[in-house]
């Protein structure tokens, strides 16, 4: 049974909220102010939170804001107004809100919204208990780089990592630091092999040289493999990336990590020093040019 | 990726939310020119809401950085989440301006 929250200053509208999804198969729980509701999430796992946008002290809007950063709440929240004013629409979806509905709430309405919404969250949880039921799970890309900037890849990953991998939030965080580093390194160095005065480059600047050596039939056709590999048996995730360049001294650059002592000013090297930093494991193969890490899965 | 810049006087406020890759650092860089370009001498950073950096992120500040004492101009971190200030002190910025977490 899902457990659903009612948030409101109204008693009233909290009680008669609470009868309709009660009488719906909902067991429902109610909290009179944003803070409370706060405490309750943290304790209790809700599938939705129904709450009034216009309450004194915290507002729906903040509850919202506050469930998403500072609490990393996946209870998916509807929210409740008077008046629908563009703005706080705007805000709401920009927060995360699933539905937003008009007071005085009609029954159907609000019946309907939060039976479309469990029925999404379902369908992700049923992935998520596909992938946590393979010992291994291996995926792989091939990234084109003349469209790398523009293809969102880390936001498609975040959302596999967190919806199907079913990874904590700062966990997933850092692996999409790490795989960002490899990314572009393999873009900067093994792709366009950028010199020190290309790599300070703009945005704009960065497509040109690219489009020139696309037109010269040169170095765009180097893709770069991304795997993602989730090993369960050892409670690991490990991604890997390489790149069709010339590879490096790895091995040089490992020791001057080691002995290094000042600020990394220059543009070599902090990549790599990120790396070691937020990986349990870095490895170098095919000459440089494959790198992978290694991080165990944190667990509650 | 949310970038807000403000200036008040010679101080210029720039607060940065969410993730800060190879993908978006672009942006970054251009506030940073703004300010560059501005009479700001003093850039005060909030990392407060931004859950992580990357190195190509911090070469854009390191770069900044450089031509902005050139002119006078000083910089200091007034907050920032666990994650930036640990990956700032692992890589020793805050031996080159105040990062407060």
């Amino acid at each position: 049974m899902h457990r659903i929250l009612v948030v409101d200053d109204s008693q009233s509208i909290v009680l008669s909220l609470s009868k309709i999804l009660e009488i719906n198969g909902y067991e429902v729980d109610y909290a009179l102010n944003a803070s409370e509701a706060l405490h309750k999430i943290s304790t209790k796992n809700y599938g939705v939170a129904v709450c009034d946008i216009e309450m004194p002290g915290l507002s729906g809007l903040s509850f919202l804001e506050k469930v998403r950063k500072e609490y990393d709440n996946e209870v998916e929240v509807i929210l409740m107004t008077g008046h629908l004013d563009q703005e706080y629409f705007l805000q709401a979806i920009r927060l995360g809100a699933a539905d937003f509905i008009r007071k005085p709430v009609e029954s159907q309405v609000l019946v309907n919204s939060i039976t479309r919404i469990m029925e999404r969250r379902n369908q992700k949880h049923d992935l998520g208990r596909f992938f946590s039921s393979m010992l291994r799970t291996n995926v792989c890309f091939e990234l084109d780089p003349n469209f790398y900037w523009e293809s969102n890849f880390s936001k498609a990953v975040n959302g596999f990592l967190k919806n199907a991998l079913r990874l904590k939030r700062n966990f997933i965080n850092e692996l999409l630091l790490c795989m960002d580093e490899m990314i572009s390194n393999a873009m900067i160095h093994g792709t366009l092999e950028l010199n020190s005065q290309q790599r300070l480059f703009n945005m704009e600047e960065l497509r040109q040289l690219m489009e020139e050596h696309k037109e010269s039939g040169n170095k765009m056709d180097r893709t770069i493999h991304v795997c993602i590999e989730m090993d369960l048996r050892y409670n690991t995730i490990s991604i890997s990336v390489e790149d069709g360049g010339n590879g490096f001294d790895h091995e040089a650059w490992l020791r001057k990590l080691e002995q290094q002592k000042d600020v990394n000013q220059g543009a070599h090297g902090r990549g790599i020093s990120m790396l070691y930093y937020l990986s349990d494991k870095i490895s170098f193969d095919n000459g440089g040019r494959k790198v992978t890490i290694t991080r165990r899965i944190p667990r509650d | 990726m949310k970038i807000d810049l403000s200036f008040s006087g010679d101080v210029a406020s720039m607060k940065i939310e969410g993730i800060l890759n190879s993908e978006n650092a672009h942006l970054l860089q251009e506030k940073l020119t703004e300010v560059l370009k501005s009479d700001a001498l003093l850039l005060e950073l909030d990392f407060f809401e931004c859950r992580n950096i990357s190195s190509t992120g911090i070469g854009k500040i390191l770069l900044f950085y450089k031509d902005f004492i050139g002119k006078g101009g000083e910089i200091e971190v007034i907050r920032s989440s666990t994650s930036v200030y640990e990956l700032f002190s692992m890589l020793k910025i805050n031996q080159l301006f105040t990062v407060n977490a």
